[in-house]
């Protein structure tokens, strides 16, 4: 048996941490990788370059940077608000940093996505007259879906592990759990094989889910042989 | 028999007022390409208009202007005795939604929604732009897909159905909007020979019903058999019209008769 040095508990913490950011994360990236992928495809010249600007500049950044900045960042910007020293919380700012980051690589596989949905479809609805609302919630999305979800599954292996980055910022994660166990402990090795292996399982069962979530999407879809 | 392939202008009659379709100097620009060069035309209540024409000479714009999937540059558009038009503001894209419910396309891919079954694809329109049930939805669908000989198909993906069931499908969903006229886009175009027959069995039978129909086809014998008024389009206008037994048996036009023998040499029906 592994001895964990009663640090389990501190670890299932963070390790519940992990998760909840990466969730959080996930749900407000995918809203925010939506409209990015609505902005690009927009009529208005100054929404499709506002969109060009955010992929770009959040792609060419490394997501740490983007994490410190945003933290101390919005350490400062509170401060000079209220007037006097506010402490960003490392939730929110983990949770606001990696929602960017994702929404911003989202943004790039949801509209390829929407343009590989074959522009018959789109004629069908408008031919029958649906309403554009329609045409998006009936045809665009549940098709678009599909095509997105092999890089949309990518992206969250990425943002599961990229959790592991707030740390620098004092986020009670997994990974800071583990290496003040690691610290106090002298045995470093133990804790963070078990780290690793926690990960390994979030992201196993996540393919698993992804695997699923595939096959019910390509529901109806016979693929050419 | 009369062409009227350099004047865009003619004068309605009483009876083409209320026509459920009436055209006049249709003309359609992609940049500094002319496909439609004013075309004008009325189908009267039952009319079956065969549209024919070799690949380029404007047919499926044509079609595709008819409910704005493609935007007319010039000309009018009558459905029903009103005027379509399309403008920039909300109440302009109503108006074209309004409009496409009434005519029914058939499109030459068939254009079934993937992502849906049989069944949710005929229901989906009648419930969001006829805004009824979808307990009735489901009623007309099952009589339509009866009409069309699919009734066992209903809970089926259309990739798990030939080509010409599909198109079969396609035909049950553009008629659950009860459309005024029906447009048929190349209907078999697409299909494999021995799956073209079962397709105009179904719509040969809908030209039994009296509906109004505007079908652009290659299948001469098919256009010459069910249409009511045959029309050969060529470089944008239309070159020859008229009945189709005149039409084919004493073509006028020097193109058309060259297009006859290509397409009868070509081994058709």
């Amino acid at each position: 048996m592994i001895e964990l040095q009663g640090f389990g508990e501190q670890i299932a913490l963070g390790a519940f941490t992990t998760l909840r950011t990466a969730v959080t994360s996930l749900a407000l990236g995918i809203g925010v990788g939506l409209c990015g992928a609505l902005a690009k495809g927009s009529r208005f010249q100054i929404i499709r370059w506002l969109a060009d600007c955010y992929t770009t500049l959040v792609r060419g950044v490394p997501e740490l940077l983007i994490i410190l900045i945003l933290y101390f960042g919005g350490t400062v910007a509170l401060t000079t608000m209220f007037g006097r020293y506010v402490e960003v919380d490392a939730f929110a700012a983990g949770v606001f940093a990696l929602t960017i980051v994702f929404g911003a690589y989202a943004t790039e596989v949801f509209r390829a996505a929407i343009q590989a949905v074959p522009s018959g479809q789109i004629e069908a609805a408008q031919a029958l007259g649906l309403s554009r609302f329609c045409m998006w919630r009936l045809v665009i999305l549940p098709q678009m879906w599909r095509y997105a979800l092999p890089g949309l599954g990518n992206l969250w292996l990425t943002l599961l592990k990229d959790t592991a980055l707030i740390s620098v910022v004092g986020l009670e994660d997994l990974m800071r759990k583990t290496s003040i166990a690691a610290g106090s402990t002298h045995d470093p090795l133990t804790f963070y094989s078990i780290a690793a292996s926690l990960y390994l399982l979030f992201t196993s069962v996540s393919l698993i889910g992804l695997t699923w979530l595939q096959r019910r999407a390509d529901r109806g879809v016979r693929f050419a042989q | 028999m009369h062409t009227q392939s350099d004047n865009g202008q003619f004068q309605p009659l009483i009876s083409d007022i209320n026509a459920p379709l009436r055209v006049k100097n249709l003309k359609k620009r992609f940049g500094t390409l002319e496909v439609l060069k004013g075309i004008s035309m009325t189908a009267q209540r039952g009319d079956v208009i065969a549209v024919l024409g070799s690949s380029g000479s404007g047919k499926s714009t044509f079609l595709r202007c008819l409910n704005f999937l493609e935007e007319p540059t010039e000309g009018e558009i009558w459905i029903s005795g009103r005027r379509v038009r399309k403008g920039g503001s909300l109440a302009g894209y109503q108006a074209v939604n309004a409009i496409r419910a009434k005519l029914g396309m058939v499109f030459q891919h068939f254009n079934l929604w993937s992502c849906k079954t049989v069944l949710e694809n005929i229901i989906e329109a009648p419930i969001h732009v006829l805004g009824i049930s979808k307990g009735e939805a489901c009623l007309r669908a099952e009589e339509l897909l009866l009409k069309v000989g699919l009734a066992d198909k209903r809970n089926d993906y259309p990739a798990h159905l030939s080509g010409g069931q599909q198109q079969r499908v396609a035909i049950a969903r553009a008629l659950a909007m009860q459309p005024e006229i029906l447009l048929f886009d190349e209907p078999t175009s697409a299909l494999d020979p021995e799956l073209v027959g079962e397709v105009l069995k179904v719509i040969r039978a809908l030209a039994d019903e009296g509906r109004t129909m505007l079908i652009v086809t290659h299948e001469l014998g098919f256009a010459r058999q069910v249409s009511s008024h045959t029309i050969f389009l060529h470089q944008g206008q239309i070159e020859e019209e008229g009945n189709p037994g005149q039409l084919f048996s004493k073509p006028s036009s020097p193109r058309f008769r060259q297009f006859l023998s290509a397409h009868l040499e070509g081994g058709c029906q």
